[in-house]
């Protein structure tokens, strides 16, 4: 068995948000090996980007240990994990004034000498990873004037020149189009075939990961709920955990087994992701973790009497796990969840107190400020704020 | 080698014939304005005599065939000047394009984090004080006060700006300009108390060479030098931070140190040409944005360029305001830089990019 390219284990990450911290990753263990290939799914906000980040070293884990070829993540120099592992990020504005090459020659920072040359190295690493991203053409063009395939390509052929050993993608083919999105994603396939490249993709298509994917990682709530092959970990009740959404599956003319999801109804936006609990560190963690215990032994029925037994003022921001439950998908009419993410309010309508700080304030407060709170509350009873109903 | 996929060679930037062309150009048009600025005068000295006179000062050869008059206005007054405009126009050009680079914002220049605010304050108080005889290693309390409070500018505003995750460099722009204004009404303040001193004061602020002399100069151009020659040496960490701080940690380049050496460098650099200039406007703005225009934004290239016609530019613009009557140099460059700018800015909306 060989030594795991990267190795995370039970890894806690966040950040700070008003009221507490935000744990966007909890208790994520990983083992990625050489050559694998392995896409990453999940809600908007279930932690891809921040599992991306935790292996690229840029995002320090709370909790929790990262290892890259057996080494803590925290012994390596930014130069020396630039030397290993390559990011691909959602979006990148391209410097005017540059060509594609001296992009692509960009990649080579962590490897290039203090000086001012470039050693043979740099040019062959250049020269093969413009080839291998099919971008040779490209190469003299000005990076203003390219589309957007091309673009994409010139971000590929950036991460292939710093000869990386783990390239981590994020959404590389969200904005391409069928065609360009299966080349994207069988160039890939030829880099962890040919240079032995560990390859993780976060992609958002179901039928697109369960086609190319041998490695399946489902992310929910920064938990990983499901980690295997495709047909194992895209079960239908995985992606309508993960997601909020009902889908079915539907066998193609090859035999090949997909998902389809179902068209929502007009009720509300989805919840996925967005809606997962803020959790305040000032020493609720026990109320937290009934909280969680609560919602994952039956997640759709139990949250609203778990949130009801977690009183005002503790500390937790009781945010309504609204995840549609599957037989509940039509009735439920959420509010938009980036504003219910920043609302004061639990399912009760009572005012909550996001931390100790704004508890003392608001008590040295005058009664204006109470009066006000009183009005949330009265406001509340009919449903929501009188802004976010009307959108 | 897979010699076989090179069809044809790679650019990794300007070729080499391009950045010679550049760069021998620039050297030529320090050398040419020096050489200029060395002749030209009331006193009617010859090429060949400040040739020979700074030849014998340097190496002690040669036959004294000038009158002592002439040696004491090239070497004493000229020469000193000259190199102290040099100095000042590179480090002022040096560091404004590390400043738009790391700031990725086209505005900047290499007052914009403070040092000028800083550093004028210093002087200012430094000129109403009753002793003014005060010096230290040749500098006058003016330039000490000057450059100590550029620098402890910049370490304020990089201390507020400072936090947990690092410092952003919008946080970095807004305490700048914040510390710059709270620093600037102290400046006013003085000002308008400064009563007969208030023509000193006036001339210190609007930034001029006049004063430069070889001790001066040997305080300000070493640290000037010392700075730009570390600062040329990080070109790659300044290319990839034009892809945005994100991928310049993806690169390997560690951005929060790299923002304090360039910072820090930048800001010594700045300081003490503040220090023995006062603050000289626009070149640290404008030369950056005309060598960019002219041969892209590689900072391989562009710093040394940039160094080089900041030199060139300075020592002109000098000349300029030493025979236009001893205006002072600021105002010079303030005249040309601005309107220049402005059509620099007009290109721009009509639709030719600036600055990416």
């Amino acid at each position: 068995m060989t030594e795991p390219v990267v190795r995370l284990t039970a890894v806690d990450a966040g950040y700070r948000a008003a009221g507490g911290e935000r744990r966007v990753l909890e208790r994520v263990d990983l083992e990625l090996r050489r050559a694998e290939m392995v896409a990453v799914l999940g809600a908007n906000g279930s932690g891809k980007t921040t599992l991306l980040g935790v292996m690229a070293g840029t995002i320090q884990p709370t909790a929790g240990s990262v290892e890259l070829y057996g080494r803590p993540i925290g012994t390596w120099s930014r130069a020396e994990i630039a030397r290993s592992v390559a990011v691909l990020p959602q979006s990148l504005e391209l410097p005017a004034g540059f060509r594609v090459s001296e992009v692509v020659a960009m990649g080579r920072t962590p490897h290039a000498g203090r000086w001012f040359g470039w050693e043979p190295d740099d040019r062959r690493a250049v020269a093969d990873a413009l080839r291998d991203a099919d971008a040779e053409s490209l190469a003299d063009r000005p990076v203003t004037e390219l589309s957007g395939g091309e673009r994409q390509r010139v971000l590929v052929a950036l991460a292939l020149a710093q000869e990386p050993n783990l390239l981590l993608m994020d959404e590389p083919t969200t904005h391409q189009d069928v065609a360009h999105a299966a080349w994207l994603l069988s160039s890939v396939s030829r880099l962890a075939h040919v240079r032995g490249v560990t390859v993780v993709v976060v992609l958002h298509d179901l039928v697109l990961a369960g086609m190319w994917a041998p490695r399946v990682i489902v992310l929910d709530c920064g938990h990983i709920a499901a980690d295997g092959p495709a047909e194992t970990a895209l079960r239908p009740e995985v992606v309508r955990r993960a997601y909020g959404v009902a889908v079915e599956t539907a066998v193609t003319e090859q035999g090949r087994r997909i998902l389809v999801p179902h068209l929502p109804t007009l009720a509300g936006a989805p919840s996925g992701g967005s809606t997962c609990p803020l959790v305040d560190t000032i020493g609720v963690r026990s109320s937290v973790d009934d909280h969680r215990a609560g919602r994952h032994s039956d997640r759709q029925n139990t949250d609203r009497s778990g949130n009801a037994a977690v009183g005002p003022g503790n500390g937790v921001r009781n945010m309504p796990d609204k995840r549609p439950a599957d037989d509940r998908l039509q009735e439920q009419s959420p509010a938009p969840s980036d504003a219910d993410t920043d609302s004061q309010e639990d399912t009760e309508g009572h005012f909550v107190m996001p931390n100790i700080a704004a508890a003392r304030a608001l008590a040295n407060s005058h009664s204006r400020e109470i009066e006000r709170n009183v009005r949330v509350r009265v406001q509340h009873k009919d449903g929501r704020p009188g802004e976010k109903r009307n959108r | 080698m897979s010699a076989t996929t090179v069809v044809r060679p790679i650019a990794f930037g300007p070729s080499l014939g391009r950045s010679t062309l550049i760069l021998g150009g620039g050297g030529a048009l320090v050398l040419l304005a020096a050489g200029t600025a060395v002749v030209s005068g009331t006193s009617g000295i010859s090429l060949g005599d400040a040739a020979a006179i700074v030849l014998h000062r340097v190496t002690g050869i040669g036959p004294v065939t000038w009158p002592a008059s002439a040696e004491t206005i090239v070497w004493e007054l000229r020469l000193p000047r000259v190199v102290a405009g040099m100095a000042v126009g590179a480090g002022l050009a040096c560091a404004g394009t590390v400043f738009q680079a790391l700031l990725r914002n086209p505005m900047a220049d290499p007052y914009i984090i403070g040092p000028a605010a800083g550093a004028s304050l210093g002087a200012v108080i430094a000129l109403l004080l009753p002793v003014a005889t005060v010096g230290w290693l040749g500098m006058g309390l003016v330039q000490l006060l000057a450059f100590a409070g550029g620098l402890l500018t910049v370490l304020v505003v990089f201390a507020i700006a400072r936090g947990r995750g690092g410092t952003p460099v919008v946080t970095l722009l807004l305490a700048g300009y914040a510390v710059s204004s709270l620093l600037s009404a102290g400046v006013a303040l003085l000002i308008f108390n400064s009563g007969e001193r208030l023509a000193a004061v006036i001339s210190w602020l609007l930034g001029s060479l006049a004063g430069a002399s070889w001790p001066r100069v040997g305080f300000a151009a070493p640290l000037i030098v010392i700075s730009f020659s570390l600062l040329l040496l990080r070109w790659r960490s300044l290319n990839a931070l034009l892809l945005g701080e994100a991928q310049a940690a993806h690169l390997g380049v560690d951005v929060e140190r790299e923002k304090r050496i360039l910072i820090g460098l930048a800001a010594l650099s700045t300081s003490a040409g503040v220090a023995i200039s006062g603050t000289i406007g626009f070149v640290g703005l404008v030369v950056p944005h005309l060598v960019r225009l002219a041969i892209g934004p590689d900072h391989r290239l562009l710093l040394p360029a940039s160094m080089l016609y900041g030199a060139g530019l300075l020592l002109l613009a000098d000349l300029g305001a030493r025979l236009a009557g001893g205006i002072p140099v600021g105002v010079v460059t303030a005249l040309i830089g601005a309107p220049f700018f402005l059509w620099l800015l007009r290109r721009s909306v009509v639709g030719v990019r600036v600055s990416r």
